[in-house]
């Protein structure tokens, strides 16, 4: 009598030990038995993971509302990707008892920029549809121009995030003679709601600015572009040194590091021996000391030695090594 | 003409030089590198363009507070009686946002700026061909959020023309 009392009650308990979680399991299994005929059910693939989602009309064809599978999860800030289109995630339902529920906003540009270490990173945008043509800030200007501004989503991330007033992009279909736009304004809060900030979506809102033919690289269709610097590495060597391999003409002193490696590629602690070869009868215009590793050289507001070139090579005693690197003086504005 | 030509192109290109010389002396002096107060940058030479303006910046209201040096060079007047010698005028604006304004020194930033810019301009044989002199240094304002205080130097430079006729 026992056991079929213990039968009775695993058979009742199998969806859930409660009423509650019975109910919510069985409406999970009724909602994948019902999307399985449904034409909202698509596969996509959202982290690099395929997977089925219902995606049915939101406010335009361009924003759509995804729902998960029942114990699928996916975050504000995610891509999905259905077809060859990518979709932004954002506005997700937490009460996920059945099923995750978010807003996908169809992807129309590609946003790519230089970050503070060089790398080129891009990132897919979705733009808000309620462009205007207003400026997006006052710029005192004395001359009224009109200038298209509109919101871009994107997700936050750790490059996202640094992104900031006054920065730069190339968007536009023609790509020999395209438009810039400059961030006017950046949300972080509005569509980030979790407490670890590590999943959202960042919303920047771009004004039309003007090109700049000498710094914005239509090749690479990167605004502002800055050449990074190759690092000076010789034979068991580097000479390290911050930014560019420049030494500004009345600027402080320039400090560059000696780095020695092993033959495993080990950093090893050697004294470092510095040579340095000026253009004959310049010597009087640079002013230099050796502090541990560091080679701190200084250049003077002297025109006759802009855009010359300063030799400077790394050895040390008793080791096979060798680095040469040719620093070059420039203006200091 | 061609005279007139020339004389524009000397005038253009003193001021050229005199702005990187005041570079020159603001980015090495170490207490205004410390004054201006820029924990992100790593050498005195990244304030250019950051911190240190050779032309005048006008700060926007929901800019970040930052202190900073402005300054412009310029001759008033290029064509004078006077055939040998032209006025050269410096002008160094000391802005700060409200924001960073105070310190641990009894004294508001710009205040402290001023002082730090009149330690490093005023009679100054680097402009021009008689010591630079200090006309007049006031406090004004930008915008809601930022004060500054204005010095202008005034020197005289040897006519541009001169040398070239």
């Amino acid at each position: 009598m026992r056991d079929a009392w213990n039968l009775h009650d695993r058979i009742l308990t199998a969806d859930g030990a409660t009423l509650r979680d019975r109910t919510a399991t069985r409406a999970q299994r009724d909602y994948v038995r019902g999307s399985e005929g449904s034409l909202s059910r698509k596969t996509v693939i959202i982290n690099d993971e395929e997977r089925d989602v219902l995606l049915t009309s939101g406010s335009s064809d361009h924003i759509k509302t995804v729902q998960s599978m029942p114990n699928e999860v996916f975050y504000e800030g995610d891509y999905m990707l259905w077809g060859d289109r990518y979709w932004l995630i954002s506005d997700v339902d937490r009460d996920a008892e059945i099923r995750y529920r978010g807003t996908a906003r169809q992807c129309n540009r590609q946003l790519r920029w230089q970050n503070a270490k060089g790398e080129i990173v891009s990132r897919w945008c979705a733009s808000d549809e309620r462009a205007t043509n207003t400026q997006g800030l006052s710029y005192r200007e004395n001359v009224d121009k009109i200038k298209t501004v509109f919101t871009l989503f994107i997700p936050l991330d750790e490059e996202t995030a640094k992104l900031r007033r006054y920065h730069r992009f190339i968007m536009d279909v023609d790509l020999e003679d395209p438009d810039v736009y400059v961030i006017t304004s950046r949300n972080v809060i509005s569509k980030v709601y979790d407490p670890e900030q590590i999943h959202g979506v960042i919303m920047i809102t771009v004004s039309q600015d003007e090109r700049n033919q000498e710094h914005d690289n239509l090749e690479l269709q990167v605004a502002d572009y800055d050449e990074p610097a190759e690092p000076a590495i010789g034979t068991n060597c580097e000479i390290a040194f911050e930014g560019k391999p420049t030494i500004k003409a009345g600027g402080s002193y320039k400090e560059f590091t000696a780095v020695f490696y092993d033959s495993a590629g080990n950093e090893v602690d050697i004294a470092p021996v510095w040579d340095l070869t000026f253009v004959p009868d310049t010597e009087d215009y640079y002013e230099y000391y050796e502090d541990g590793k560091s080679l701190f050289i200084k250049a003077a507001n002297e025109p006759s030695i802009l855009r010359s070139q300063v030799r400077i090579e790394l050895k040390a005693a008793g080791m096979d090594c060798d680095c040469v690197l040719f620093a070059k003086v420039v203006y200091v504005l | 003409m061609s005279a007139t030509r020339t004389k524009r192109l000397y005038s253009s290109k003193n001021i050229i030089k005199y702005k990187r010389q005041l570079a020159t002396m603001f980015i090495n002096d170490d207490r205004m590198v410390e004054l201006i107060n820029n924990a992100e940058v790593k050498t005195p030479e990244d304030l250019m363009y950051k911190n240190i303006f050779p032309f005048i910046r006008i700060p926007e209201a929901p800019d970040e507070q930052l202190s900073y040096l402005c300054y412009r060079v310029y001759m008033p007047q290029v064509y004078s009686s006077n055939m040998f010698f032209q006025k050269l005028v410096v002008e160094v604006y000391a802005i700060s946002h409200q924001g960073v304004m105070v310190t641990d020194e009894g004294a508001t930033r710009i205040d402290l700026l001023a002082e730090e810019i009149e330690n490093i301009l005023n009679y100054s044989t680097e402009f021009g061909k008689k010591p630079l002199e200090l006309i007049s240094n006031i406090e004004d304002g930008f915008g809601n959020n930022h004060r500054c205080r204005i010095l202008r130097y005034e020197t005289e430079d040897v006519d541009p023309c001169v040398s070239t006729k």
